[in-house]
């Protein structure tokens, strides 16, 4: 977290903080942060996201989400923070309370242990994750770009901030998927990332659109079987792709094809919601439209 | 100025955070124009609880004194717009490190006698 400095006694009177001392100032410039950008605030006690916004007499303010606020100089202890995070993270489908506090206790641990106990970047991606599943997405993309910024071509990290984007700008999405497939060697978790993304994209697209992003998608999954580290593809991943070269098909009417991928990835990962009626489709129906739409909108797992 | 009532000599002036507040940014560096006055920010009222100016604190520490002790030192404080009771400890634009630290550190530092799940948002 690269926070900006914030006297959080210069409150306003409707709860914005000010960001006009010299202190804040010279962190805004040096982070090149405007207003309508989200930020870490902090100062050094406290650390809470917020937007950077306009106050009505035109000076520099942060509403603070204060959801997100951590007390950074309580007297934790490494050993019961460390516990209780690992116990925390290991949880499936955690609760909202539970989300929040994974977030706070990942916040103080990156803190508090020894720099080497993690590697470069985890604790941000971590925090990215529990971010995004809380619907905290500019804070999450703040997140994983610092993951990105400390490991260059991490594929969790770039798959990541592809569904971040692909949540928060989907416009913006589509250039990273872009620019990410450009290199030939994209691993095949990062390409299953633009996968989706350029699916997403394309479920939007009227017919007479959809042809060209209909080749563009299935050339994709093409280099995805071919890709470096398909091998150590997750199965939440693989069908994912399956998935959505099914749907592609589909709506192109190569219908045979299109069960096949659909009832490979209802094999390859029988938990995805909308997959196990998925399997039987035989035309591109309002019903598929409807699930279709569904499944873009949700989160996938990262 | 703002020209508003005079705040009493001992009226208890609280600042959020641990004295002489300088990490991560030294006082002289969080000062601000508020309502045509150019200092740091505070809460401070004649006659309030230690408590009902703390609870405008989300910090676990703050910084006590008095309007009194701070006039005595040569600055005086003023009532200015902002949450709760908000005030701003008047200093010179060209305020120097050495002199804002002095004056930080006549700050008490104390627990925030304020409940975190109270204190105000």
């Amino acid at each position: 977290m690269n926070p900006i400095f914030a006297d959080f006694n210069a409150m306003t009177e409707s709860g914005q903080v000010r960001l006009t001392c010299k202190g804040s100032q010279d962190d805004l410039r040096a982070a090149d942060l405007h207003p309508g950008d989200w930020a870490w605030l902090s100062d050094g006690e406290l650390i809470v996201g917020g937007r950077i916004d306009t106050s009505s007499g035109a000076r520099v303010v942060a509403v603070p989400d204060w959801r997100t606020l951590v007390h950074l100089d309580e007297p934790y202890e490494v050993a019961a923070v460390g516990q209780e995070l690992t116990d925390l993270l290991k949880r499936e489908n955690p609760g909202v309370e539970e989300l929040w506090r994974g977030f706070q206790l990942l916040t103080i641990f990156e803190r508090i242990a020894p720099a080497t106990v993690a590697r470069p970047g985890y604790f941000s991606f971590r925090r990215a994750v529990i971010l995004l599943q809380l619907q905290q997405l500019e804070l999450a993309l703040i997140e994983i770009q610092e993951a990105r910024r400390l490991v260059k071509g991490h594929p969790n990290y770039d798959f990541l901030v592809l569904e971040i984007l692909r949540r928060a700008n989907l416009p913006q999405a589509i250039r990273e998927a872009e620019e990410l497939a450009a290199n030939p060697d994209l691993d095949a978790k990062v390409l299953a990332g633009c996968i989706h993304v350029q699916a997403t994209n394309a479920d939007h697209m009227a017919d007479h659109e959809f042809q060209a992003a209909a080749e563009t998608i299935l050339g994709l999954v093409e280099r995805f079987e071919r890709a470096p580290g398909r091998d150590r593809v997750r199965a939440t991943d693989l069908a994912l792709v399956q998935f959505n070269r099914g749907l592609i098909l589909l709506r192109l009417g190569q219908i045979a094809e299109a069960q096949r991928s659909l009832a490979l990835a209802h094999a390859t990962n029988p938990t995805l919601p909308e997959i196990d009626e998925a399997k039987d489709w035989t035309s591109y129906s309002q019903r598929a439209r409807e699930i279709a739409a569904q499944f873009y909108a949700r989160p996938i797992a990262a | 100025m703002t020209g508003q009532e005079r705040l009493p000599d001992e009226a208890q002036v609280v600042r959020c955070g641990r004295p002489p507040f300088d990490q991560p940014k030294p006082l002289h560096e969080r000062c601000d124009e508020h309502d045509g006055v150019y200092g740091f920010s505070v809460q401070s009222r004649g006659y309030l609880t230690l408590e009902a100016l703390a609870v405008w604190c989300k910090n676990n520490q703050i910084g006590v004194t008095t309007v009194g002790a701070i006039r005595k030192r040569g600055y005086d404080v003023v009532i200015t717009k902002g949450t709760g009771f908000h005030a701003t400890v008047i200093v010179p634009r060209d305020w120097t490190p050495e002199a804002a630290r002095r004056l930080a550190e006549s700050f008490e530092d104390r627990d925030n006698p304020v409940a975190k799940a109270e204190r105000h948002q």
